[in-house]
């Protein structure tokens, strides 16, 4: 599907292949893969722009063809919206990139991925840019988002709110204001910066000093399943699939998973977070593919199950 | 016939949804409540005059961080 | 329904895959409309159910109801896929396998082409049918939002006397509704006391919102309305034009023509007044909101100059 959409912007048949490159899942091995294909291009490892152009060249080259566009299409009438301006600017990076760097459709979005914040002013999991002097990003009550987003982590993950107040020393009354302010500043803030932050300290798990020693009750057996999810891409996307077809049978996924499988919907969303980091800074559609194509048969599967334990779906004796 | 299968699916959906567990367990509706906390370490009340923080008696520290502007509770309410 | 078969019995020596394709349409269709029953049958046992179990869910956040909600729609997605499913292998693969085998060129792959655009269009219909079930079991999680705001209101009218300091005993009125926790200090002895809100009080921010919006919805309305009228102002000049297309009537040219410069004159004015009305409905949206959680008016103020951007 991807290679539908965005096949035609490359326009070169034999650059399609790599695609079909066995399945990657490490972050060294895709640096060493996307390298050796490319050998004849070289990426500045922070804006992935080639290392044989400038930047502001190619600022300028897309501003060039995208005005003259503009102009023509205000010179036969048409009434442009800031919306379409944008539009055409978007469009025409990604031609210049994909022809400047003679370049796939994966590394051109990793390219928008690593350049979201510059030209779309929205951050992008995985490629978080801070400015030190964001007011989104001044504590509130001495607590930094990190450390808001531990505690989160705590509770959700079952701990009583009382408890994790107590460990960092204040009282509730303190945690309820963190708990309206930061989530206010997630909706005020159209960068999306805290709330792709928040995102990244979920992914990682963040924990502070005064909250190390709260730890939500983990058997053993959901111990070694948190460590598998963590590291088999195929196991998490397994019990994703099988939470949502949980939800569509009228069982709340998060209580399931923590009853089959002793993973808690903090660890969950965290890992998920994680998964998700790690494909938006390595992007390559292939494998996303084969894991969605995994994640459906599986929910499939589990969806069949939880059926057959409800007495079938109501259509099932409607046949061709 | 038809029917009976569409009933009795949904009444298997209904019986399964009650009798599950909510996920972080029931939630308790609670009345409005007024509490005060003297200070653990001198026994002595929290004045308004001396801000939130830290007991104004002998220092006990109510509150480990530095209050800024927030919904309810503003910077004024650190105590000195 | 299959008119169109009849009409090419008359034709010399049909091809014998025709039998196929009509036997494929004949059973897609039957199975469509035996899972539309079945959605029919489903959505309307499952209606007035989940209505009753919202009214009678007590956990606070209606979880019960919700889940019983998801098992529904999950039903409803199941009968879908089966659908989808169904139309990739008996339809589509039958149309490609032919269409493999058949050329363009040859008089009967009219034929083909034909049962491929009835087969997709009797599909549209089903997914229709789809959207307005789905639809209607979405409505079902409206709840009058007043009717909660008045008990919220009731509570605090209730109480707000009742509190005295832990420390001296005075009263202390409860001058507000407060959202969250917070710090309320004596007027006699200046005792900071904490004050929780009831779980009633702590859950008017969770509906503000949308009582708000149930409120605003009629400027909604208006301003959705006007914003639809430009594609169908464009579409009656679009139809007169095509309708002078043979005409010579001078007469006849000069009144269309008038009707035609009216309708884009509509237009205009429909392109400008739309962003002027959707601007007071989130005007009143805002203000309502504000209304009912003044302690968020602040944040909720930032929002609507974004929203006003966006």
């Amino acid at each position: 599907m991807f290679k539908k959409l965005f096949g035609s912007l490359t326009g070169d048949n034999k650059q399609e292949n790599q695609n079909y490159e066995p399945v990657q899942t490490s972050n060294d091995n895709h640096e060493d893969n996307y390298e050796n294909d490319y050998q004849e291009v070289e990426y500045d490892p922070e804006t992935l722009h080639g290392t044989h152009y400038t930047v502001e060249d190619f600022d300028a080259e897309v501003a060039e063809r995208a005005e003259a566009w503009i102009a023509d299409e205000r010179a036969s009438g048409e009434n442009l919206e800031e919306k379409d301006i944008q539009n055409i600017y978007f469009n025409y990076r990604r031609a210049v990139y994909t022809e400047w760097n003679n370049c796939d459709s994966d590394q051109m979005i990793r390219f928008e991925h690593a350049n979201s914040l510059k030209y779309s002013g929205i951050q992008t999991s995985g490629f978080v840019k801070v400015d030190d002097n964001n007011p989104f990003l001044e504590p509130v009550h001495g607590v930094d988002l990190r450390t808001y987003t531990a505690m989160c982590l705590k509770i959700s993950a079952g701990i009583d709110y009382l408890e994790v107040c107590k460990a960092m020393g204040f009282e509730p009354a303190i945690w309820e204001e963190l708990n309206t302010i930061w989530p206010q500043r997630m909706g005020e803030d159209t960068s999306f910066t805290v709330t792709t932050l928040f995102g990244q300290y979920y992914a990682e798990n963040v924990t502070v000093p005064q909250l190390e020693n709260l730890k939500a009750e983990i058997s053993e057996e959901g111990a070694a399943n948190l460590e598998r999810i963590k590291t088999d891409r195929y196991f998490y996307e397994e019990l994703a699939g099988a939470r949502q077809a949980a939800y569509e049978y009228g069982i709340d996924g998060a209580q399931w998973i923590l009853e089959n499988f002793g993973i808690n919907l903090a660890d969950f969303q965290s890992v998920a977070m994680q998964w998700m980091t790690e494909q938006n800074q390595n992007w390559n559609s292939e494998d996303i593919i084969t894991f969605s194509d995994y994640q459906q048969e599986k929910q499939k599967e589990y969806a069949a199950k939880f059926a057959a334990e409800q007495g079938g779906n109501i259509a099932d004796d409607v046949n061709f | 016939m038809e029917e009976k299968k569409v009933n009795s699916f949904l009444d298997k959906l209904k019986q399964k949804a009650q009798n599950q567990t909510n996920y972080g367990g029931e939630f308790e509706i609670s009345e409005a409540k007024m509490n005060a906390k003297d200070c653990p370490n001198c026994g002595a009340g929290r004045a308004k005059q001396d801000g939130l923080t830290n007991c104004a008696y002998c220092g006990f520290e109510f509150i480990n961080v530095k209050l800024t502007d927030g919904v309810y509770i503003k910077k004024e309410d650190n105590s000195l | 329904m299959f008119g169109l078969f009849h009409k090419q019995k008359d034709e010399e020596a049909l091809p014998e895959w025709y039998s196929e394709l009509q036997e494929a349409q004949e059973r897609w269709f039957s199975f469509l409309e035996k899972l539309e029953t079945k959605m029919e049958e489903f959505a309307t046992a499952a209606i007035p159910e989940l209505k009753e179990i919202l009214q009678g869910d007590d956990d606070f956040y209606k979880r019960t109801f919700h889940r019983i909600y998801s098992g529904v729609n999950g039903q409803l997605n199941n009968i879908r896929e089966k659908a989808r499913d169904t139309y990739e292998e008996k339809i589509n693969n039958l149309y490609y396998n032919l269409n493999a085998q058949i050329s363009v060129l040859s008089k009967h792959h009219h034929l083909l082409s034909d049962f491929r655009g009835a087969c997709s269009d009797r599909y549209n219909q089903f997914e229709n049918q789809y959207n307005y079930w789905r639809k209607q079991i979405d409505k079902t999680q409206e709840r009058d939002l007043e009717i909660e705001y008045q008990k919220i209101l009731d509570n605090y009218e209730t109480t707000k006397n009742k509190f005295s300091c832990t420390q001296c005993g005075g009263a202390i009125a409860i001058k507000k509704i407060f959202l969250i926790e917070t710090y309320i200090s004596c007027p006699y002895c200046q005792t900071q006391n904490t004050f929780a809100p009831s779980s009633l009080a702590r859950n008017l921010q969770n509906i503000a919102k949308e009582l708000a919006e149930q409120r605003t919805a009629h400027l909604l309305a208006e301003f959705e309305r006007e914003k639809d009228k430009e594609r169908q102002l464009y579409h009656q000049r679009h139809e007169l034009s095509l309708s002078i297309i043979h005409e010579s009537d001078k007469r006849i040219l000069n009144e269309v023509q008038t009707k035609m410069k009216d309708l884009e004159e509509q237009r205009q004015f429909a392109i400008q007044n739309a962003p002027k009305l959707r601007q007071i409905y989130l005007r009143a949206l805002y203000d309502e909101w504000n209304k009912i959680t003044p302690d968020l008016k602040e944040h909720n103020e930032k929002m609507y100059q974004n929203q006003l951007n966006y």
